[in-house]
């Protein structure tokens, strides 16, 4: 029988406290260089990464109805915040094996430059994480993506303009 | 034809050839000699007894004619009566011989002859008695009888004698043939006899032979059989022996099984005694046992309590996970509410830097919570696998305290059982005491019984040595036997 683990002791939930009181306490932090937001999705058991600037809502993929199209990455319509979102699979838009048909997920919200609205859907959300900008890596080539540090390993940083460009040209 | 004659059988056979010839040589011996009494007793009693008869006739001519001179003589007439009874014996005589002729036609003749001359001289001598009654001249009758009565006389004796001389030679050829038939019969007799003779050497000898062969072959028989019964003898002498030792030592180990019968008889004694006390434990323990049965009831409806707890316990930790559970989705909705908190204060532009700020905190807030509710759940899940475990263990102390109430119960059953058994025991203990004085008793009669035997055995040692002796006895006797055979 293992030794249970030991439980948070109240010094772990005042320091809990002490920290989330020193946050309103501690004057505003000094200018820091510019950060990127990145918010670490998990498509066909890889990480990618998000833009947040790019992003205009994270939701649970909960209610995607159905709709014919001849792409085969179009999952169909979701209704959100009274607004219809096409759904794409973003495993399908990055040439990834679709995942099967009425499993969960998770939808980014991005729109386009016209403000045309679009879902991306992908298996699950890790982590919202801050990149200084100049840690990016610059894409090799064109057409290929820039990778952003995550400890010992790059996460691809998805081009959702470029997405979203692919998508739309694609209707019309 | 293969006869197998036993000895008896041959002999007799033998001693009745034998027999049976002497009887032929008897017969034979007795035909012969009845041929010769025979032939002697004819002689005696014809030719002998004719020449008998002649001499009687001759005496009574003689009688006759000295009756005449007696009467010429003296004139009396006692001479006439004695005459008379010469003539009459004469003429009986004369009869006689007349029937007793066997011989032929010369003594009938001769019979006849001398009859004529009796008569002559009857009649002459009758005259001249006549003559001398009428006393005549004595001279006259004198020269008469010279004259007439002396050649009649003389003619008359003269016949006489021829007769009687006829007859002694009738008696010498009868005696002759008597004596060659005698004869014959002897040769005869001395040819059978030594047929017989011959005979019964052959058989003798050839019974001597033959027995000899087989007896020799039985006393060689009996020698090895004797020596056979001899060996026996020696053997069954040296088996008497051994058995005599052995019955004296059975005597002994009987004697020794008596003193341990005696033994185990007071060892029962005690052992019945011990099932007694054994009995009473036994009851005390089963008592114990029931008591302790009870405790371990007791002790299993305790451990039933534990489980229950346990597994209220178990039910507990689930709820508090489904609530750690409500406080996770809660934490990741604060997550994802701060996500897009942060994105709406970022698209708000200056005026949202310090609400995003606030957004900042609160997705840490809710990812310290996410951690905390994770730790809870391990914290939980470690809570409900120890639980689980406890629950197996107090399950598995519930079946060992089961088991331990089922095996205090056979306990109880069998120190039941152990009760009954002791008290059979004890039964068999009594049984066995009782049937322990029998054996004693059977064991001092198997001991008389022995003895009497070891006797026995002893009487069989000297008959053996008897038999052994009888063996050399009859060893010798057909070394004997052979040395006669």
């Amino acid at each position: 029988m293992n030794a249970p683990a030991p439980l948070p002791s109240s010094t772990k939930a005042r320091e809990y406290r002490d920290a989330f009181d020193a946050t309103f306490a501690a004057p505003p932090p000094p200018p820091a260089p510019p950060v990127v937001a990145l918010l670490l999705v998990r498509v066909d058991g890889s990480l990618f990464a998000v833009r947040r600037s790019e992003m205009t809502g994270f939701v649970r993929g909960d209610a995607i109805a159905p709709a014919p199209g001849r792409a085969s990455a179009f999952l169909g319509l979701a209704e959100m915040r009274g607004e219809i979102y096409p759904v794409w699979s973003l495993a399908g838009l990055l040439g990834r094996p679709l995942p099967p048909p009425g499993s969960s997920c998770w939808l980014v919200l991005v729109q386009n430059s016209a403000g045309a609205p679009c879902a991306l859907a992908c298996a699950a959300v890790d982590k919202l994480i801050f990149v200084p900008e100049s840690d990016l890596t610059a894409p090799a080539r064109p057409g290929a993506p820039a990778l952003a540090p995550w400890g010992a390993e790059s996460v691809p940083v998805v081009d959702v303009p470029a997405l979203l460009a692919d998508i739309f040209k694609r209707k019309q | 034809m293969n006869l197998r004659w036993t000895f008896g059988q041959k002999i007799a056979a033998g001693f009745a050839a034998v027999v049976a010839l002497t009887v032929i040589c008897s017969l034979v011996g007795v035909r012969a000699l009845h041929t010769v009494v025979t032939d002697k007793d004819r002689v005696i009693m014809e030719n002998a007894g004719r020449l008998v008869t002649a001499a009687k006739f001759q005496a009574a001519v003689e009688w006759k004619v000295s009756s005449v001179r007696g009467y010429f003589l003296t004139g009396s007439d006692t001479h006439l009566q004695r005459l008379k009874e010469a003539d009459a014996e004469a003429a009986r005589l004369l009869q006689v011989l007349k029937s007793l002729d066997s011989s032929g036609s010369d003594t009938a003749a001769l019979l006849g002859k001398i009859e004529q001359a009796l008569g002559d001289y009857t009649a002459v001598s009758g005259q001249l008695i006549a003559v001398r009654r009428n006393n005549a001249n004595l001279e006259e009758i004198a020269r008469s009888f010279e004259e007439n009565v002396m050649p009649r006389r003389h003619a008359l004796d003269q016949l006489v004698d021829e007769f009687v001389a006829h007859e002694e030679k009738q008696l010498e050829l009868a005696k002759a043939a008597a004596t060659a038939s005698a004869d014959e019969a002897t040769r005869m007799l001395v040819i059978i006899v030594t047929i017989i003779v011959v005979v019964a050497a052959a058989i003798a000898l050839f019974l001597s032979r033959r027995l000899g062969r087989d007896i020799g072959a039985a006393i060689q028989h009996i020698r090895s059989s004797s020596a056979e019964l001899q060996a026996a003898a020696n053997q069954q002498v040296t088996s008497s022996r051994e058995q005599a030792t052995s019955m004296s030592e059975i005597s002994t180990t009987v004697s020794e099984l008596l003193a341990t019968s005696r033994q185990i008889e007071e060892s029962s004694q005690r052992v019945a005694h011990i099932s007694e006390e054994t009995a009473g434990a036994a009851r005390a323990g089963d008592r114990t046992v029931r008591s302790a049965h009870e405790s371990i009831t007791g002790i299993k409806q305790h451990v039933d309590h534990v489980v229950t707890y346990m597994l209220d316990l178990g039910k507990k930790s689930q709820q508090i996970g489904s609530v750690v559970d409500i406080i996770n989705e809660l934490a990741e909705q604060t997550n994802i509410l701060s996500i897009n908190a942060s994105i709406e204060a970022a698209g708000a532009g200056e005026g949202g830097r310090r609400f995003a700020v606030v957004a900042d905190e609160i997705r840490k807030l809710a990812e310290r919570v996410g951690g905390s509710t994770r730790e809870i759940s391990a914290l939980i899940e470690e809570i409900r696998a120890a639980v689980n475990t406890t629950v197996m263990a107090t399950e598995g102390g519930s079946k060992a305290v089961d088991a331990g109430a089922r095996q205090f119960g056979e306990v109880t059953a069998a120190f039941e059982n152990i009760v009954k058994l002791v008290a059979t025991s004890t039964e068999a203990a009594r049984e066995i005491e009782l049937s322990t004085k029998q054996q004693t008793t059977a064991v001092e009669q198997v001991n008389i019984a022995i003895v009497n035997a070891a006797q026995a055995t002893k009487e069989s040692e000297a008959s053996s040595a008897q038999t052994l002796q009888t063996a050399a006895q009859l060893a010798t006797l057909s070394g004997d036997l052979a040395t006669l055979v």
